[in-house]
């Protein structure tokens, strides 16, 4: 089985014995909990999308592994080609659930450990590679969502691994056995990690000699004994436990979410470690993980801001506001900034070059600017989005009022736009702009467009490092005609 | 005749592909079969749906028949039904 219809993911989800916690409380059913189950049919879209003829050409390809048809989230990039239809399938699956679709975690992730054990083997003799070949493949064949956990809780900012006066502050291990390792540690923000069969784990930092211990990779279940999520609580979350919740959540059946997962004693067999201990390939792994993910962003953020100025079009089309020059010039200005998203994930995808493993890994400067508009625009975009869907979208009655016997009718009368148009219709569209801007999927609209994949600053000093400043002097000085041997020594 | 019918991925589509096949089957109707392509079926030709100029489905698995017949927008229609037409004619 290469390829899981979304039923079968969901089921393959029910025979895990994932222990989430929320509000205090194990949830015994993540499965058809109502805060879970939107982000969970997010990652279903997929699988479903895969199933589709018309969606097939992105979301399938044929594995260097295997030889056969696979998801694309479980694929090794093999061309620019590749590169650039995985931004593509991003923004088509953006564009579907209008959230996070939780998977490309465990594609970057995977594309980040293929070259970096490949090359690690190579220093250091090493079995990582076949052994994350042999892990893969089973991904592969299982058709399995991987969470993929980088960031670590790093405690004090100003002190490296070691130096934590609590030294779990970073994933590490604290026992070696011939039969594997323990791990003790946390993951924060772990995107759609109850919705993975597996997690890869990689380091968050580069690191020093003096921290082997921190310098560990591997895969695991994730229901794992020692393993256990803490729900992430979103902004307007509980909206979906309200009975027939529907119009006020403004997405009612996706979603994304993120988890604090914590590796409490956690056993790794040999076969599924990447790296262990060889410090010097954690920064390499790291930074092709974030060029990746940097990425991944030129494509999911795009397909959401694709819903949301259709949203705000409509909104205007529902108050009467659509001829008005300034609406159709904001609406021009998102649609810029959105497809100026794109241009650089594409940009960066069609830049790629191949690693020594023989995967493909994005142009990293290109990938870096990408990421860094992304801190940007969304926020701009969903600024010109509230603007053109004016007050109402934070103030109007809820929905049970709608439904009030005797209420709904006043609502119904003075929340009327647009004579043809409903007003329930005119409420669910600005409920949908209210989620995406401040709503549960605002967290992976905004503040995941800011730091997730890296804060803004991650990214410039990236983009100093691969500016080619030198370069640019360079030809500065040849057009100027400077003779640098008439400088004062 | 039997034709294979690929889309592209979907990612932007500038018009409805799964409308514009459907259009087609009943322009066609009892005179073409159009079928979603398979890898491992044979068509008299392929044609392929992309939902803009840039066109970027991969079809190279496929067999492609007689003729790859292209569209790349709504706009399409009159040329590939012609196309078609020209297929049966001969």
């Amino acid at each position: 089985m290469s390829l899981m219809t979304k039923e079968q993911y969901v089921e393959s989800l029910r025979k895990l014995n994932l222990k989430v916690y929320m509000f205090g409380e194990l949830v015994e059913n993540p499965v058809d909990h109502p805060i879970i189950k939107p982000s969970m049919n997010s990652v279903g879209m997929t699988y479903e999308m895969a199933q589709h003829p018309e969606y097939e050409d992105l979301m399938t390809v044929t594995s260097n592994l295997t030889g056969k048809k696979v998801n694309r989230f479980t694929h090794l990039h093999q061309s620019t080609s590749d590169l650039i239809k995985k931004v593509k399938m991003q923004r088509m699956l953006g564009q579907k659930t209008a959230a996070c679709f939780q998977r490309c975690v465990g594609m970057d992730a995977a594309n980040a450990l293929y070259s970096t054990t490949f090359e690690t083997d190579k220093a250091h003799g090493t079995k990582y590679f076949e052994n994350f070949k042999k892990y893969w493949t089973m991904i592969q064949e299982t058709d399995f969502t991987v969470d993929g956990a980088m960031t670590d809780p790093k405690g004090d900012r100003g002190l490296g691994p070691v130096e934590q006066s609590d030294p779990d502050m970073f994933l590490r291990v604290v026992e070696r056995r011939p039969d594997g390792v323990v791990v003790r540690g946390a993951k924060v923000h772990q995107t759609g990690i109850v919705n993975s069969q597996e997690v890869i784990v990689m380091p968050t930092i580069a690191l020093r000699p003096e921290d082997k211990d921190y310098a560990i990779a591997f895969a695991v279940p994730t229901d794992a004994d020692g393993l256990f999520m803490i729900y992430g609580r979103q902004s307007c979350d509980t909206r979906k436990l309200e009975e027939g919740a529907d119009i006020d959540v403004g997405n009612k059946e996706f979603g994304g979410h993120e988890a604090l997962t914590i590796f409490d004693n956690v056993f790794v067999p040999n076969d599924r470690i990447f790296l262990n201990g060889e410090t010097e390939f954690a920064g390499m792994l790291v930074e092709r993980f974030a060029g990746y993910h940097r990425q991944s962003y030129g494509g999911c953020k795009v397909g959401v801001g694709d819903v949301l100025i259709g949203a705000a079009a409509l909104a205007a089309d529902y108050n009467g506001a659509h001829k008005a020059s300034h609406v159709k010039d904001k609406l021009i200005e998102m649609t810029h900034l959105n497809e100026t998203l794109y241009s650089s994930g594409i940009a960066c995808s069609a830049e790629g070059y191949p690693t020594e493993a023989g995967n493909y890994q994005i142009d990293l400067l290109l990938a870096n600017v990408c990421k860094q508009n992304v801190t940007r625009f969304p926020y701009e975009i969903t600024r010109l989005a509230e603007d053109i869907a004016g007050g109402l979208m934070v103030t109007m009655p809820s929905e049970k009022d709608f439904k009030d016997p005797v209420l709904g009718k006043y609502i119904n009368k003075y929340l009327q736009g647009v004579a043809t148009v409903s007003t329930e219709n005119r409420m669910r569209i600005l409920r949908l702009i209210e989620n995406i801007t401040l709503g549960t999927a605002a967290v992976g609209y905004r503040t995941e467009s800011m730091h997730g994949a890296g804060s803004p600053q991650a990214q410039r000093i990236m983009i100093a490092r691969q500016g080619n400043l030198a370069q640019k002097k360079e030809l500065a000085k040849k057009i100027a005609r400077i003779d640098e041997s008439q400088n004062k020594k | 005749m039997k034709v294979g019918v690929k889309y592209c991925g979907g990612c932007n589509p500038r018009y409805d592909r799964g409308n514009f096949a459907q259009k087609l089957s009943n322009e066609f109707k009892g005179i073409i079969e159009f079928e979603n392509a398979q890898e491992t079926n044979q068509y008299e030709a392929l044609l392929i749906i992309s939902g803009c100029t840039s066109n970027c489905a991969d079809y190279t698995s496929y067999d492609m028949g007689k003729a790859v017949i292209f569209a790349t927008e709504e706009a399409s229609f009159e040329t590939v039904v012609k196309e078609l037409k020209q297929m049966l004619n001969k």
